[in-house]
């Protein structure tokens, strides 16, 4: 992945403005920078890397869905809404016993077809991929901290005061806001998910 | 062949370009298999090749799970059966004429692994001996197994606890007829595939329902991929033109 410090979220919002414009090379740009992160995102929340694959598939069909619909807001934090939306998706799936193909067959998308190189390829990436230094390029460090420990660690609240040495009040002050600051950039991800 | 990574970059990338008056969303939702069910024998076998199928007995390898699929369609002529299951003592001139993979040397690699028994009845001939495992593929397996006057395909996915075996007449085989489909174990909306195509076919589409194509790497004469959906036929550029196999996949509503 290209150096997450140097491509800032308002760099990709540009991409995704000129994408709009009709630039297809931008969209790509954004795909290139954030399809391992949001790879590795998918590929740790469940355990079938064709799962990972499918709704990676899906979260950026849905991105673009929404840079070609002019009435949309863009995101201001592509790679928030990413997450966002992969999140979103993956709970899709999980209610529904499989995984949203809507905005693939909108863009009339090929099927994703795997072979076991892939498989291995993409749980090589989700071993590699540093997710928390995205989520760094976004969130203040205190935000992050909690957040880290909340969704991507998934420990209880109490677990996470103790570990931070603050209250259970204060982690869950600080998880809301980093949740609406990923929000701030995701409201669009409701829709889609 | 790029990784999925690449080829879905390029998927979105003429997606991009494309004009904008975009398709409808389809009406028709994804094929639903739900979570932790088991996968069940696929059943997409015509009649008259039941027979043959019936005679196929496959024992995947690990506790639970396990699989046993076979898809005949598009339901080529069947070979008649053998009084006495007389196995092949060899492998027919025809099919080493058609396919590299039975004209190579005969390696320890090409063994059907013991943990992984399989048995198949003497309906169709097959000897597990004459077997031979196509090379360039990893964790996915399968095996080409002359009968007499069939040919065999032994496909395995084992962590997904997927497979099956078919067996066709030689002639069909030589003509790409030679496919099994199958559930995945917990990878809801997923089907494994596998295929025998004639020499110099490196790659095949697969077409799915309502769902476009893709395209699979082909190994000594095979391909095998997960494929997101449900298969509904296959392609490719044979030796004398273009080839379609329909109907390889489960009938509509059989999920």
């Amino acid at each position: 992945m290209t150096g997450v410090g140097d491509l800032g979220a308002s760099d990709d919002a540009l991409l995704l403005h000129e994408a709009r414009e009709g630039r297809s090379e931008a969209f790509e740009t954004v795909y290139r920078r954030h399809n391992k992160v949001v790879l590795a995102f998918l590929a740790r929340r469940v355990a079938q890397p064709e799962l990972a694959a499918d709704l990676l598939a899906e979260t950026f069909a849905a991105l673009l869905v929404l840079v070609r619909d002019p009435d949309r807001e863009l995101p201001r934090s592509p790679v928030a809404w990413l997450l966002g939306t992969a999140r979103h998706l993956l709970i899709d799936s999980y209610r529904q016993g499989h995984v949203e193909a809507a905005a693939r067959e909108r863009l009339q998308m090929q099927p994703l077809l795997l072979d076991d190189r892939d498989l291995q390829r993409i749980e090589e990436i989700s071993a590699e991929t540093d997710i928390l230094a995205e989520l760094a390029a976004i969130l203040p460090a205190d935000q992050l901290s909690a957040l880290r420990a909340r969704v991507i660690d998934e420990w209880d609240y109490g677990t996470i005061a103790r570990e931070l040495s603050c209250s259970e009040a204060v982690v869950r002050k600080r998880v809301s806001r980093a949740l609406k600051t990923l929000r701030n950039s995701t409201l669009e991800a409701e829709g889609n998910a | 062949m790029p990784d999925f990574l690449d080829r879905l970059g390029d998927d979105l990338q003429r997606a991009a370009r494309a004009p904008r008056a975009e398709a409808p969303v389809a009406s028709t939702p994804p094929p639903r298999i739900p979570r932790g069910r088991r996968p069940r024998l696929r059943g997409a076998v015509h009649a008259r090749s039941r027979w043959l199928l019936a005679g196929i007995v496959l024992l995947l390898a690990g506790a639970g799970g396990a699989s046993i699929a076979g898809n005949g369609k598009p339901n080529p002529e069947p070979a008649p059966p053998l009084a006495g299951g007389v196995l092949a003592s060899g492998t027919d001139a025809h099919d080493l004429a058609q396919f590299a993979i039975l004209r190579r040397e005969q390696t320890e690699a090409d063994q059907i692994p013991p943990q992984s028994p399989v048995a198949l009845s003497g309906a169709s001939g097959a000897n597990l001996a004459l077997a031979r495992r196509a090379q360039g593929f990893g964790e996915q397996r399968a095996w080409i197994v002359p009968g007499r006057g069939t040919l065999c395909l032994i496909a395995q996915w084992p962590a997904r606890h997927a497979g099956g075996a078919n067996c066709v007449p030689d002639a069909s085989a030589a003509a790409g007829q030679l496919v099994v489909v199958s559930g995945t174990q917990g990878a809801p909306g997923f089907e494994f595939i596998a295929g025998l195509v004639p020499d110099g076919v490196s790659v095949v589409s697969v077409h799915l329902r309502g769902r476009g194509i893709s395209t699979a790497a082909v190994h000594e004469g095979l391909y095998m991929a997960a494929i997101a959906g449900s298969a509904a036929a296959v392609t490719f550029a044979g030796p004398h033109g273009p080839v379609t196999i329909e109907g390889v996949g489960l009938p509509v509503g059989s999920d």
